[in-house]
């Protein structure tokens, strides 16, 4: 064989072997993702199986897939949702035994697991926003909702011990529960003032225990000594509205004198 | 010398308004209000070909709520009627690349490397 026929010959090989290995990767993908497919499936039927509300782990398989993130990473954080929701259901459980729709509190309480507040965390909640009288009994949601707040409040790092008296302060008199995540993220709004000291979060639980209810909590200006304005990095709650840029004028084009035949 | 001059401002001109359209591409406006009609969602990206809504509320499908470009200034928009409660969301910018909302009014890591937006929706 000549060296062009052997050349030929060796290109022909090594494009056979490309289309064989194409057509191996071609015909393993589809398992691959039905492999990934039934993992995410299987984390779902486990919740559903141990009674826990699904909506989360599907809405969040769903978020995954639609972002073009790997199954694999989907997986890992749809398990820890799982166990968060797990968790979350002990927790539940242990404030009312008897609570029969569950599944609100559940995912709201396994949504500030996820944040980073710790079931020591939320224990210490419950007990510090237990009712003076014996025998009342707190609500699944109420508690629910205000580890939520706290998870809120420590996304932005705030001390905890403070974030926690707030949170149970507001329980203990009676805050809605839409109340208690509002009075949350005011304070996340507000993170730069506490962290300066220009307002604290003890002088907030004190007012919250004077009685004082959310809408005079966070009033600039006329405040009772308790906040203070709050700080410029505030972000404003509606688009700022730009007035259109006036046309720019046309430029006349510029007229150079015409020089005198020579 | 006065057509030097000339030359040398509209050459001026021209980089500070190639930096200025480069800023705004950078860095895009959005917000979102709660209305009667429902959530107004708005992005400022004039240089899309296609914006659309992606949330807890839609499947997360990136089809199902596209946003309508105003003419005059390149700004997307959406008005959907959500339910009571807290929603998070994205936007899709021509069909792959997902967004954070520039301007919500908070935000919640995704779990993927990712800061989704968040709106309330009170009764």
């Amino acid at each position: 064989m000549t060296d062009l026929g052997r050349r030929m010959a060796s290109w022909w090989f090594a494009g056979k072997r490309a289309a064989v290995l194409a057509a191996v990767v071609m015909a393993a993908a589809p398992a691959v993702a039905q492999d990934a497919d039934a993992a995410l499936t299987r984390v779902a039927d486990e919740a559903a199986a141990k009674g826990l509300p699904t909506a989360p782990l599907t809405n969040k398989i769903r978020e995954g897939l639609a972002k073009g993130i790997d199954p694999r990473r989907i997986e890992q954080v749809v398990r820890q949702m799982s166990t968060n929701l797990e968790t979350a259901d002990r927790l539940i459980k242990e404030v009312d035994p008897a609570a029969t729709n569950r599944d609100a509190p559940v995912v709201l309480m396994a949504e500030s697991l996820g944040s980073g507040v710790t079931v020591e965390q939320i224990r210490e909640l419950r007990r510090l926003a237990q009712p003076p009288s014996a025998g009342t009994r707190m609500s699944a949601d109420t508690v629910a909702t205000a580890a939520k707040g706290l998870s809120l409040v420590e996304e932005v790092r705030l001390p905890v011990p403070e974030s926690t008296a707030v949170m149970a302060e507001a329980v203990k008199q009676g805050y809605r529960s839409s109340e208690i995540l509002d009075l949350a993220r005011e304070i996340r709004r507000r993170e730069m003032d506490y962290r300066s000291g220009r307002a604290s979060l003890t002088a907030l639980r004190d007012a919250i225990a004077r009685g004082n209810r959310p809408e005079q909590l966070f009033r600039d200006r006329q405040s009772t000594a308790v906040e203070r304005p709050a700080a410029t990095t505030e972000r404003p709650q509606t688009p700022v509205e730009r007035p259109a840029r006036p046309e720019r004028p046309v430029r006349p084009e510029p007229v150079s004198p015409e020089r005198p035949a020579r | 010398m006065r057509v030097r001059l000339l030359l040398a401002v509209t050459v001026a001109a021209a980089f500070a308004n190639a930096a200025c359209a480069a800023r705004s591409l950078a860095s895009p406006q959005a917000a979102t209000v709660v209305t009667g009609g429902g959530v107004r969602f708005v992005l400022m990206r004039a240089d899309a070909r296609s914006v659309s809504l992606a949330g807890s509320f839609n499947q997360w499908s990136a089809a199902s709520h596209p946003l309508i470009r105003r003419k005059e200034d390149g700004l997307w928009a959406i008005v959907v009627p959500l339910p009571p409660g807290e929603h998070t969301f994205m936007y899709v910018v021509n069909g792959t690349e997902w967004i954070s909302p520039p301007m919500a009014e908070d935000y919640v890591d995704d779990g993927f490397g990712a800061k989704n937006g968040v709106v309330v929706v009170r009764r």
